[in-house]
């Protein structure tokens, strides 16, 4: 029961992560290998902020996730938006760039080892024989919330309807008279927000560090690739069935190789089925 | 004429090489040898990414592989380093082939994310299989290898100028290698999947079999290189193999050498390895600088600095294009 | 009667492959006007110009005395040049009044209306509104690109072969639907069309497009079908 809870605990995370992927890739088409960096970035800098600027928890975190949403308007805006007609292939090396500029950074800004966001609730419930810390339902509830939102917002409001347009048929959105750049902005602002959402959470849980954002990245691809690129409950599924893959092969088998699930059974999917999981037929 | 200018590359490769060797400085030596390793690294990645377009992002596992395999060899069985040399690239040759035809089914993006999930998993296996490769504490006790040779002929792999002369003389074996395989028929047609694989399929070639001896010969040449390092560092652990020190570096010295081409490979190892010691870069600042490189190299020069000729050619050609209909109007 | 868009000496193409070259047309404001030609002489790459997907080599594209050719697609439309691409290129899986709703984009304020005026074109449309675009036949395919289209309220609408692949008894419809476009005054339509009844009987001019270039032009009735057309077109 205990590894079924930390594995949804994790796995919310990677959730988050991963229904923000398939929102930019969706709707941009650009391989971001560098989405984990926002998560890293709201992990990372709520501490900083509170230790060195005595910036309260709240705003610290608030600030963490606006500089994940810059970030991910600062991706979209100076970096894909000026390559839009390169090719797919330049696209991803431009991406991976950004992963280790910015990890390298992180890294000397920062250092490399590995800390917590303190400050938040630490009342451990004990329910159908496991221990729950309290944040870990705090981090469960957001991103089902987070998800349910966007959901909504994809289906129900004008922005949203643009979005799956351009993410059905791109060339024809681009005849309608829309301005392209703008949403891919709005795409990548709220992808990366939500990456930036999971990663302040998961600060305050668990312990993050510089270097964790391209094995997020690869976890969100994971994610994503089970899902099919398309689908946002796929991309949250995804997240959870990583978790607790993790989890439970932590537990049973070893736990230095908990990462090392993930990308087992990733290449298990992609193998049996290339497509991903909950492949849905796009225009591509 | 066109002869002389296709020797010209390798003389100067060779004259460098001996003016290296000649100022017997210890350092520049190793720092010489380490380009040459990254170039090896970068020639094997050039089958698969640069002629054939998958985008082989574990190629470090690979080079972790031969290493570790090496260092099995010489430390806990004392066999000299030509077993290595012959038993790694066979032993990653061979890995390839069995999973490479699972892998290769998948395209582009697909195929990115799981070269590189491959490399993550064999970076931990390193690192926590502590029984076979020591963990993070990894396996020391390589030994050079002795004297080869006869008389006044012999080379001293325990010095670093013989070590030298061996690892120059496996990079220029390859590097010849290299330069018939381009144009050989098996290249062409690895080409010609990178350009349209179904048009491929279409004239009768078995593509996935083309696609997996090009993973395959990425696999044994990076097992090559492992098996150097080992014997050259004679001390190795999971760091130096995982996706940020290898298979990153070895994907921006071919990209910003040129994909495709037969001197990439060492040119950008030349730029990409010299520039940070001369600088005397801090790892983290060097990793910084090769992603600053590597960003400016896609939007300036999308065909590395192996095409600067053409592209330099290319604009003055069309410079002059233009004032020549000046005149004409 | 002054030209709503001029084109003079266009090169453009993809790429290292130009594929026109020196192209120069006049379109006088509320004219309909044909380009024909054959397959791969350029009449697509033509309109993905005009409407701002492909940047020109060389030459100058005017709108109303404008020069036009750096314009982004989304301001070429918010002007009032709208492209209805070739292969309807509807939203698979949204419904008919999305489609509509999303053609819309550029002129919110006069959806409702514009839409009304749409139904009223195209009454198959008003059946199938809460369909999915992609459930629909060919012929209710293009007329729901045509209307998505005119829901941006445009000066100059330009189709690409709009009857391409539709039965007779549909084009037949398709034509009476773009008769009822050709009369309104306010309307410059440009038909890329390879079917020749249609665009006599659609257009004032014509103009052939062959590799890239302008092999001949005039009115319509004197080019199409005439011993000029069948060189160019073999």
């Amino acid at each position: 029961m205990q590894d079924i809870v930390n594995g949804l605990a994790q796995g919310t995370i990677y959730s988050m992560a991963g229904v923000g992927l398939v929102l930019i890739f969706s709707v941009v088409r650009v391989p971001n290998f560098a989405h984990g960096e926002p998560l890293m970035v709201a992990a990372m800098l709520p501490l900083t902020l509170m230790t060195f600027y005595g910036v309260p928890l709240p705003l610290a975190l608030l600030i963490g996730i606006a500089a994940a949403i810059a970030m991910g308007v600062f991706f979209s805006a100076a970096v894909f938006a000026r390559l839009s007609r390169y090719p797919e292939v330049a696209l991803l090396i431009v991406s991976l760039a950004l992963v280790v500029l910015i990890s390298s950074a992180a890294v000397m800004l920062w250092g490399d080892s590995p800390r917590q966001t303190p400050g938040g609730p630490d009342i451990i419930l004990d329910l159908l024989g496991a221990r729950i810390p309290i944040m870990w339902l705090v981090i469960m509830v957001t991103a089902l919330a987070s998800t349910v939102a966007l959901d909504f917002f994809i289906s129900h409001t004008s922005p949203g309807r643009i979005m799956r347009a351009m993410a059905l048929n791109p060339f024809a959105a681009q005849l309608m008279g829309i301005p392209v750049k703008r949403y891919h902005a709005l795409a990548f602002a709220i992808g990366s927000g939500l990456a930036g959402l999971a990663g302040a959470l998961f600060s305050l849980a668990f312990a993050v560090q510089s270097t964790m954002g391209a094995a997020l990245a690869l976890k969100a691809f994971i994610v994503i690739i089970f899902a099919g690129m398309g689908s946002i409950w796929g991309a949250f599924a995804g997240g959870l069935l990583l978790g607790l893959v993790e989890s439970f092969g932590a537990s049973y088998i070893s736990s230095g190789y908990r990462d090392t699930f993930g990308f087992v059974f990733l290449l298990a999917v992609l193998l049996i089925r290339p497509a991903g999981l909950f492949a849905r037929k796009t225009n591509a | 004429m066109h002869r002389l200018t296709a020797f010209l590359p390798w003389l100067l490769l060779l004259a460098a090489m001996a003016a290296v060797l000649a100022t017997g400085n210890g350092y520049y030596v190793t720092v010489a040898m380490l380009m040459m390793l990254w170039a090896i690294l970068a020639l094997g990645l050039n089958f698969i990414l640069g002629y054939a377009g998958y985008f082989h992002l574990g190629l470090g596992a690979f080079y972790g592989l031969g290493a570790y395999g090496a260092a099995a060899f010489s430390a806990s069985y004392q066999m000299p380093m030509i077993v290595a040399l012959l038993v790694m690239p066979a032993a990653g040759a061979l890995i390839s082939v069995v999973i490479g035809p699972l892998m290769l089914r998948t395209r582009d993006l697909h195929f990115a994310v799981a070269t590189l999930a491959l490399g993550m998993i064999v970076s931990d296996v390193t690192n926590n299989w502590v029984a076979v490769t020591g963990g993070p504490m990894g396996m020391g006790g390589i030994s050079r290898p002795g004297q080869i040779g006869i008389g006044a002929l012999s080379i001293d792999g325990a010095t670093t100028s013989g070590m030298f002369i061996i690892t120059a003389a496996i990079f220029l074996a390859l590097m010849i290698v290299a330069a018939i395989a381009r144009r050989s028929d098996f290249v062409l047609i690895l080409r010609g999947i990178k350009s349209d694989d179904m048009m491929t399929r279409s004239l009768g070639f078995s593509t996935t079999r083309y696609k997996v001896a090009a993973f395959a010969i990425a696999g044994a040449i990076a097992s090559v290189g492992g098996v150097l390092y080992a014997h050259i560092v004679q001390y190795i652990s999971p760091e130096p193999f995982t996706f940020f020190a290898a298979s990153f570096q070895a994907f921006v010295v071919l990209a910003v050498g040129g994909l495709g081409s037969l001197w990439g490979p060492v040119l950008g190892s030349v730029l990409l390895t010299g520039l940070p010691e001369i600088l005397e870069m801090d790892p983290h600042v060097k990793l910084l600088v090769y992603g600053a490189v590597l960003l400016i190299v896609t939007i300036v020069l999308p065909r590395g600095l192996a095409s600067m000729g053409r592209v330099l050619s290319a604009r003055a050609r069309a410079s002059a294009n233009a004032k020549t209909k000046e005149k004409q109007t | 009667m002054a030209d709503v868009l001029r084109i003079d000496n266009l090169s453009a193409g993809y790429g290292h492959a130009t594929v026109l070259r020196g192209v120069t047309i006049a379109i006088e404001a509320q004219s309909t006007v044909a380009i024909v030609g054959p397959n791969g002489a350029g009449k697509s790459t033509l309109l993905k110009v005009i409407s701002g997907l492909v940047r020109p080599m060389a030459g100058e594209v005017r709108f109303r005395d404008e020069d036009m050719a750096r314009w982004s697609s989304d301001r070429v439309v918010a002007s009032g040049i709208v492209h209805v691409p070739e292969g309807r290129q509807v939203f698979p899986g949204l419904s008919v009044a999305e489609n509509l709703w999303l053609g819309g984009y550029s002129h919110p304020e006069r959806r409702q209306e514009i839409l009304e005026d749409v139904l009223t074109l195209f009454p198959r449309l008003r059946e199938r509104l809460s369909q999915a675009a992609d459930s629909l036949s060919g012929g209710e395919q293009q007329m729901l690109a045509i209307g998505r289209g005119l829901m941006a309220a445009p000066a100059v609408l330009m189709l690409d072969e709009p009857t391409l692949g539709l039965a007779p008894v549909i084009i037949d419809q398709m034509t009476e639907a773009l008769m009822a476009l050709r009369a309104r005054s306010n309307l410059s339509l440009i038909v890329v069309e390879q079917n020749l009844q249609l665009t006599r009987a659609l257009c004032d001019r014509a103009h052939i497009l062959v590799d890239g270039r302008i092999a001949a032009s005039g009115a319509t009735e004197e080019l199409v079908g005439s011993d000029v057309m069948k060189i160019y077109l073999g």
